[in-house]
């Protein structure tokens, strides 16, 4: 690869981690609802399903970003999710589950408030979390 | 080379692109949906060089559309990429069955993402400048007699044979498993013997047609297990057999040459071809890392060979009227 091509990937990346972070916000507020249902509902399976769908795009993509640590617990809670749907072997309990999946939320809603803040500071994000 | 990139989140689409750009790969679409792709092709003019599917999307997942492109006769051998989070060994398998002919694991790093990519572009152009590599039954049609479009080493392409998956396919498959995915997996190959005479007495037709029957028996005879076979040219097929193929060679080449001697084999003029098969020496995968397993497929597809050069083509066992096995599977 070229010098050229390095930096204009580089710029090009600059503007994927921007539309990223941007997209954490709208994802933030589906999984805080998502995650009331399976507190209120009796059959949980829907919003542990759409859970897993948000935490599979969100590890898809974070690490290549530089989003290392959201990265690593998305993946968390899509495993645990999986197997606590197929009840594959060692299965999780149903509270380590619930707890894979609120330090996911942590852990979005820290690096959430952490994008908000610098955007109203500066309008530049650091990939480095 | 003209891409298209499936896959149904957008940043992962934007992120593509971008790594594409970067290497000089300016001519990419995108699509978040399969239903999105399949509307893509039906509508494109000039055909798609290269296929990036992610594996895992909401309604039709990337492994039904791969199935789905191999099955139009533009795309039988386009280079088709799938993307995965999976470590889990039973989507790899799938996505090579359907007719991947690689994958990328995400998160995926962009430097070795450009240089799977260039990789994939070398290949698409060697294959466009070599016609021989895409002989289809079709194409071998009009070669009625002995004359070939390919050589006998070819590694011919077999189409429509549930299992059976292009070489540099089953190359890829092995390179990229892991020490946990490799845990109890063995290769194996079976040669056809006196292939050399039956290549120079069978026309471009019927010899891919032989190699074609012959491979399906192959999956036949492997049924039990998890497998991958792939044609290794030279009449030899190499087989990656998973944890439960536990069988004993000798029992499989046995049972192979039954089934085999019961599809009572025909040229189109009506000749019979008495086939006899070899097997070689299994290798274990189980501790074998990098470049060591690649070259285990070479090893297998070697000790096959030397088999079935050292044994007199004899005329096979009548097939066992009671049992007809391949007689019934082809309905």
């Amino acid at each position: 690869m070229t010098q050229d091509a390095a930096d204009k990937l580089q710029d090009s990346l600059k503007l994927i981690r921007k539309s990223f972070t941007n997209l954490l916000d709208k994802r933030l507020g589906d999984l805080v609802i998502l995650r009331k249902q399976i507190d209120l509902e009796s059959e949980c399976t829907k919003p542990f399903k759409q859970i897993q769908f948000i935490a599979h795009q969100i590890a898809g993509t974070a690490s290549t970003l530089g989003f290392i640590d959201i990265g690593l617990v998305a993946s968390h809670a899509e495993n645990a999710i999986t197997q606590h749907l197929t009840n594959s072997e060692p299965q999780p309990n149903y509270a380590e589950t619930i707890q894979t999946i609120d330090m996911f939320l942590e852990k979005m809603v820290e690096i959430n408030l952490h994008f908000s803040h610098e955007t109203t500071i500066s309008n530049s994000g650091s990939p480095n979390l | 080379m003209k891409i298209l990139s499936v896959d149904d989140d957008p940043t992962l689409l934007e992120l593509l692109s971008a790594v594409l750009a970067s290497i000089g790969q300016t001519e990419v679409t995108t699509a978040e949906s399969a239903a999105k792709a399949f509307s893509i092709l039906k509508n494109t003019t000039e055909p798609f060089d290269c296929f990036l599917l992610d594996i895992q999307m909401p309604d039709i997942d990337g492994i039904q559309l791969c199935k789905a492109i191999r099955l139009m006769p533009e795309y039988r051998r386009t280079p088709i990429l799938m993307i995965t989070a999976m470590s889990d060994k039973a989507y790899i398998d799938k996505a090579f069955t359907a007719g991947a002919t690689d994958y990328i694991s995400k998160p995926f790093n962009v430097v070795e993402l450009s240089a799977r990519i260039n990789t994939v572009a070398s290949l698409t152009e060697a294959w466009q400048q070599n016609t021989k590599s895409t002989v289809t039954t079709d194409i071998c049609n009009g070669y009625p007699n002995a004359e070939k479009p390919y050589t006998l080493s070819e590694k011919l392409h077999i189409d429509d044979v549930d299992g059976v998956i292009d070489h540099t396919a089953i190359e890829n498959y092995v390179s990229k498993l892991s020490r946990n995915m490799m845990f109890g997996v063995k290769v194996l190959a079976f040669s056809i013997v006196d292939i050399e005479r039956i290549f120079r007495s069978a026309s471009a037709f019927d010899f891919h047609a032989l190699i074609t029957d012959v491979a399906e028996a192959v999956t036949y005879c492997l049924k039990r297990s998890q497998f991958l076979v792939a044609y290794a040219g030279n009449g030899t097929f190499v087989c990656v057999i998973g944890l439960d193929g536990k069988i004993p060679t000798e029992m499989l080449e046995e049972e192979l040459q039954e089934i085999i001697t019961s599809m009572d084999l025909c040229y189109s003029d009506g000749r019979s071809i008495i086939l006899s098969i070899t097997a070689g020496e299994p290798i274990g995968l189980t501790f074998r890392f990098g470049e060591n397993v690649t070259k285990s497929l070479v090893q297998v597809c070697k000790s096959s060979r030397n088999r079935a050069e050292n044994r007199v083509s004899i005329p096979a066992k009548k097939p066992l009227l009671s049992r007809g096995i391949f007689g019934s599977l082809l309905g």
